[in-house]
């Protein structure tokens, strides 16, 4: 169980996963979605956030992300040199594109868990993967990653592709 | 945003997962097509990031399924690079496609960098069909081979024309045209437009700016232009305007009442006949430029707040002192709230002479702001001599430079501190209320200067000071304050935080 400890003193949040699984993470870390955000302001948030859409494996990731992100944002260990937010931003950027280098299913739980709890940074992050698996491939190529089945008839996406022909000329 | 900031609109993926997605080892084919299942917003939102200066990729992608024909359409920005007058026919079909296609939104960005060299085709046959759909903002941008900063190349001066059409909805137009001839629109009025920049743009003679033609316009740039010789600015609503390197403008005529700041730079040194200025609302004064008072007429300015005079420079080459055509401008007004300095101190100051003497009064003062760019000189007589003709001011501001490789290379004997008696001099400000420093490094001749305001302040009721990144000991200086400064002082000491400018 990936519970994190609230070694600053900070108050903790309980998060719940859809298939019961308890996480505790800093406020400060939970804060990063905008749903759970509203909760902790309304006072909804004890003794723990239910989140029925989102099951424990991938909530694990959520929450890893969330304390990496809340522990090196700037400013959170007080010290405030230009030198060690640089270091603390290539560290971040080094975290996050090991973090996203998943297989294509888990990829798009975290991106609907991303949308779902509102975690813009994740949210981005995720589709610029998506985006970065699109790039460069054929058409064919991007049905096969991502299981699109095409469903034009050869006419159908013949027709589309001479009518778009400027798209697919080289540039 | 481009999260590394080198311009691929993407962030770096480490290379080990790069090589691996193209192998496929590590992503294996999806068994059910959840990509397709996402939103609609969703999806747009990944298209948009596929590839950001060239939208064409993502709209390949209307060929995988059914799901996916019109998604494209509905990015709001787009991007095109052309590379010779065919891309400009790719930005023309796109724009068709768009407009066969009914779930199209209005395009909020529209960005072409050209790099086709001469033979940019007229907008008629490109552009067209932009204006009706664009709503945000347009930028058009005109590579050719890069060039040194001052330099024209051959054959500029026979580059085509650029028709600008008429935008009625959008909201930002930036031109960057390498010298094309801007021949804006007959008639018709960008009813949205509010930011205007026009840059390295060839005019034909005269460039007419006014309300019917741009009626809610607040911020305009005219940068580097050729074949400006007229220009006449006439609005109400415009708030900011910058003016820099009109080469060979005569005469300039700017009318417009709400205007709260206004930039000049090299524009009137050489050929001017006239300038006229009516701007009753002004706030912000940015002059770097020369200053004719036979020639150049202002409005009263009755909400002057600040005025920033570049190049007001303490030593030069012996001969014309510059600091005399910049002391016109400042003495053009009886009293300043707040005048900012830009002082440079070359690196070498060798076979230079003091250009301050000249400098005898200064109008009535509230704020003295000093931006030094010292190249390690000692700054502390130059600052006394501009403080000495100013002891009535109740704020002063020093910002020291801030790049850390400033290297001490002042020969001994320099100049800048020939006369080191300055350290002992008394001067009395005793308006001064509050002093901040910005990237003090702690050297002598700072602490110097330092101890000597303190002695020359005796009302000083806060100094602020913000220390140079480099400077370790930054924090026991704060003990070293207390026992010069006096008790009403309140002293704050802190470090720069913000990162560093790349």
């Amino acid at each position: 169980m990936a519970a994190a400890e609230g070694s600053d003193g900070g108050k903790m949040i309980v998060l719940i996963s859809a298939d019961g699984q308890r996480f505790e993470l800093p406020e400060a870390a939970a804060k990063l979605s905008q749903i759970v955000l509203y909760m902790i302001e309304d006072g909804c948030c004890y003794p723990s956030i239910p989140l029925p859409k989102v099951d424990g494996v991938i909530l694990a990731k959520i929450v890893e992300y969330c304390n990496k992100h809340a522990a090196l944002s700037s400013g959170a260990d007080g010290s405030s040199d230009a030198a060690s937010e640089r270091s603390k931003e290539r560290e971040l950027k080094i975290f996050d594109a090991e973090f996203i280098d998943v297989d294509v299913t888990t990829l798009f739980d975290v991106m609907m868990a991303a949308n779902y709890l509102n975690i813009k940074g994740l949210l981005d992050l995720a589709c610029q993967r998506t985006a970065d698996l699109i790039k460069g491939k054929s058409p064919e190529q991007i049905r096969q990653t991502f299981g699109i089945k095409n469903d034009f008839t050869p006419e159908e996406e013949a027709a589309i592709r001479k009518e778009n022909a400027w798209a697919f000329d080289n540039i | 945003m481009d999260g590394d900031g080198d311009g691929d609109g993407r962030a770096d993926v480490p290379a080990a997962s790069a090589e691996a997605e193209l192998s496929g080892a590590v992503v294996p084919s999806a068994a059910s097509d959840l990509l397709s299942g996402l939103s609609d917003d969703l999806l747009v939102h990944i298209l948009l990031r596929v590839n950001r200066v060239d939208s064409t990729e993502a709209a390949r992608t209307c060929v995988l399924s059914r799901r996916w024909r019109d998604l494209w359409v509905q990015i709001p920005s787009l991007a095109f690079q052309c590379f010779n007058p065919d891309g400009c026919a790719r930005v023309h079909a796109a724009l068709a496609a768009r407009a066969r296609a009914s779930v199209a939104p209005d395009i909020r960005s529209l960005a072409v960098f050209y790099y086709g060299g001469d033979s940019l085709p007229p907008t008629a046959s490109w552009l067209c069909l932009a204006p009706p759909v664009l709503s945000g903002e347009l930028r058009l941008k005109d590579w050719q081979a890069p060039m040194a900063a001052n330099e024209l190349p051959a054959g500029i001066m026979e580059r085509g024309a650029f028709e600008l059409l008429c935008f009625k909805k959008a909201t930002k137009i930036s031109l960057h045209l390498e010298f094309l001839t801007l021949m804006p629109p007959p008639s018709g009025a960008f009813n949205a437009l509010r930011v205007l920049h026009l840059k390295r743009i060839r005019f034909d003679g005269q460039f007419i700016l006014g309300d019917s033609m741009f009626p809610s316009l607040l911020r305009l740039l005219i940068g580097k232009t050729l074949g400006l010789v007229d220009l006449a600015l006439s609005s109400r609503s415009l708030v900011w305007l910058k003016l820099t390197h009109l080469r060979g403008l005569q005469r300039i005529n700017v009318e417009a009442h709400s205007l709260e700041l206004l930039g000049v730079a090299h524009c009137l040194r050489y050929n001017l006949q006239v300038a006229s200025f009516s701007m009753e609302g002004l706030k912000v004064l940015r002059w770097r430029d020369q200053f004719d008072p036979i020639l150049v007429n202002f409005s009263e300015m009755p909400h002057l707040q600040q005025l920033s005079i570049f190049h007001f420079t303490p030593y030069g080459r012996p001969g014309l002192n510059p600091n005399q055509d910049r002391l016109r401008i400042i003495n053009h007004f009886s009293r300043i709230h707040h005048l900012q300095l830009m002082v440079p101190i070359e690196s070498d100051l060798s076979d230079t002479e003091s250009k301050m003497e000249g400098i005898t009064i200064l109008p009535n003062i509230e704020i003295l702001s000093l931006v030094l760019s010292s190249h390690g000189h000692v700054i502390g007589a130059s600052v006394l001599y501009l403080l000495r003709m100013c002891t009535g001011i109740r704020e002063l501001s020093l910002t020291l430079p801030e790049d850390s490789e400033v290297l001490n290379t002042c020969p001994l004997n320099c100049i800048c501190d020939r006369q080191p008696n300055w350290r002992a001099e008394h001067i009395l400000m005793k308006f001064l209320r509050e002093a901040e420093i910005l990237n003090f490094r702690g050297e002598d001749h700072e602490l110097d200067l330092l101890k000597l305001l303190l002695r020359a302040a005796p009302g000083l009721r806060r100094l602020r000071i913000t220390c140079h990144r480099s400077f370790a000991a930054w924090d026991r200086l704060s003990e070293d304050l207390q026992s010069w400064a006096s008790q009403e002082t309140s002293v704050e000491v802190s470090q720069v935080t913000t990162p560093l400018q790349p």
